[in-house]
């Protein structure tokens, strides 16, 4: 999702898929990507994730990445 | 109950029509519906056409070739559900008294577009990423609950794709009968979800006839109820997606109460299936398998024609193809032709209630039931 929201949310992951083709946005996910629900204080959120595909129950926070010109915010897992 | 009744209807082959105007698609389901009903176009008093893609004025020019009687034809857009919301249109132009036949017709040419059709553009962040993405991350979840492996979906794919080689209008008609590894083996969409798994976008034409008389080899229409998106915080609000399954829930009881039937009263279902994996959820939502029961249906051939639950026996959006405007009142007429017993080798063991259940990107859902 576009940065239009706070970032440095906490949120957990609902459920995920990995899109293994080259991503829309310049400069992510150029070789396959990944795409979150993520339960956050803020509701449930559709978000990219930063890293490889994380499974439901995996916590992370929501992380803001600029790409060029465009703000985007990431689900950003916890290291294990 | 309506008081209404379905006398007529008329589908085109579902493929590619590349060299066909899109209003031809129109008027050859409208034609094929009135001549099955045994009624003339001048007995019909309105008409709601529905197409997603469309030109604009392409309904009153479908409508025109078919007669200039000076009727009321009113056009709609609602994505995938289009057909069913110009059906519940038509329904109620009949119930309500303002006429006594009404005919919706819907027509969408996707694999070509027609000069002057509508292409949704990609206004917001999501729009530019694959619909799949959607339905992907909602059958990863109730893979995760239902402790599942994805070749379950793939059983409910290849059940479609071989009721397809049953239906003489559907767009993917394999020689062979199509098998559970040919799904799992095609290129991956987004995961779970391969190719096989997902829709056909196609061209094709389906139309319906609507009266107040109850004629021979009529069913009627016992109730069809819409709703759009109601609030739902577990569903994101995100690109070019449907509404949660709490409305397809929402839908389903009310046409259940408004028919006075039950969901164990239904012996053929025809649902939005976009991805295999939506006709697995959209079961449960419906009130007619729980989680574990549709896993069961879907790996033991309970959801072919002569299962349990019979379900998309024309082959669905997967197989007989998406033809976004035109594919609710396909799916209203296979479902007539079961309860006729007219459905040939694909016909279910004497259906009497059968139910369809239509889904539209941004968010209307409707869902129909019809009786002997």
């Amino acid at each position: 999702m576009p940065a239009d929201r706070p970032a440095d949310l906490a949120a957990t992951v609902w459920a995920s898929t990995f899109v293994p083709s080259k991503s829309p946005i310049p400069g992510y996910g150029q070789d396959g990507y990944s795409v979150a629900w993520v339960d956050t204080p803020d509701g449930r959120l559709q978000v990219l994730v930063s890293g490889p595909r994380p499974a439901p129950g995996t916590v992370g926070r929501i992380v803001e990445q600029t790409l060029g010109e465009t703000k985007i915010l990431l689900f950003d897992a916890d290291p294990a | 109950m309506t008081g209404t009744h379905i006398a007529g209807i008329g589908v085109t082959p579902f493929g590619k029509h590349g060299d066909r105007a899109l209003s031809d698609l129109g008027v050859a389901a409208a034609e094929k519906a009135l001549a099955d009903a045994g009624l003339d176009y001048d007995a019909v008093g309105e008409v709601f056409t529905s197409s997603s893609m469309a030109p604009p004025q392409t309904g009153l020019k479908v409508a025109h070739r078919l007669g200039r009687t000076g009727i009321p034809v009113t056009a709609i857009e609602s994505a995938s559900a289009g057909g069913m919301v110009a059906l519940r249109q038509a329904v109620w132009a009949v119930a309500s008294g303002r006429c006594r036949i009404a005919l919706a017709i819907g027509y969408e040419k996707t694999t070509a577009l027609e000069p002057g059709g509508v292409v949704p553009a990609a206004v917001d962040f999501w729009d530019r990423f694959p619909p799949q993405v959607h339905y992907a991350i909602e059958a990863s979840r109730w893979l995760h609950d239902a402790h599942c492996k994805p070749e379950v979906i793939g059983a409910v794919a290849a059940k479609s794709y071989n009721q397809a080689r049953l239906n003489p209008l559907a767009a993917r008609r394999n020689d062979d009968e199509v098998t559970v590894e040919q799904v799992m083996s095609a290129r991956m969409i987004a995961e779970p979800l391969t190719k096989m798994m997902c829709h056909a976008s196609v061209d094709g034409g389906a139309a319906i006839v609507v009266t107040a008389d109850h004629r021979p080899r009529s069913v009627a229409v016992a109730a069809i109820e819409q709703t759009s998106w109601p609030r739902d915080p577990s569903w994101p609000l995100a690109g070019p997606c449907v509404g949660p399954p709490s409305q397809i829930t929402l839908t389903a009881a009310r046409a259940f109460d408004a028919a006075s039937v039950a969901p164990t009263d239904v012996g053929i279902v025809s649902l939005h299936d976009m991805c295999a994996s939506e006709e697995i959820t959209a079961l449960i939502a419906l009130g007619l398998a729980d989680t574990v029961e549709v896993a069961e249906l879907a790996q033991s051939g309970g959801l072919a024609s002569g299962g349990r639950l019979p379900t998309n026996t024309d082959g669905g959006c997967l197989a007989r193809g998406h033809a976004f405007g035109a594919t609710g009142l396909a799916q209203i007429a296979e479902v007539v032709s079961q309860l006729r017993g007219e459905a040939d080798l694909r016909q279910v063991s004497d259906p009497r209630i059968g139910l369809a259940q239509a889904m539209g990107g941004g968010g209307s859902c409707v869902v129909a039931m019809l009786g002997r």
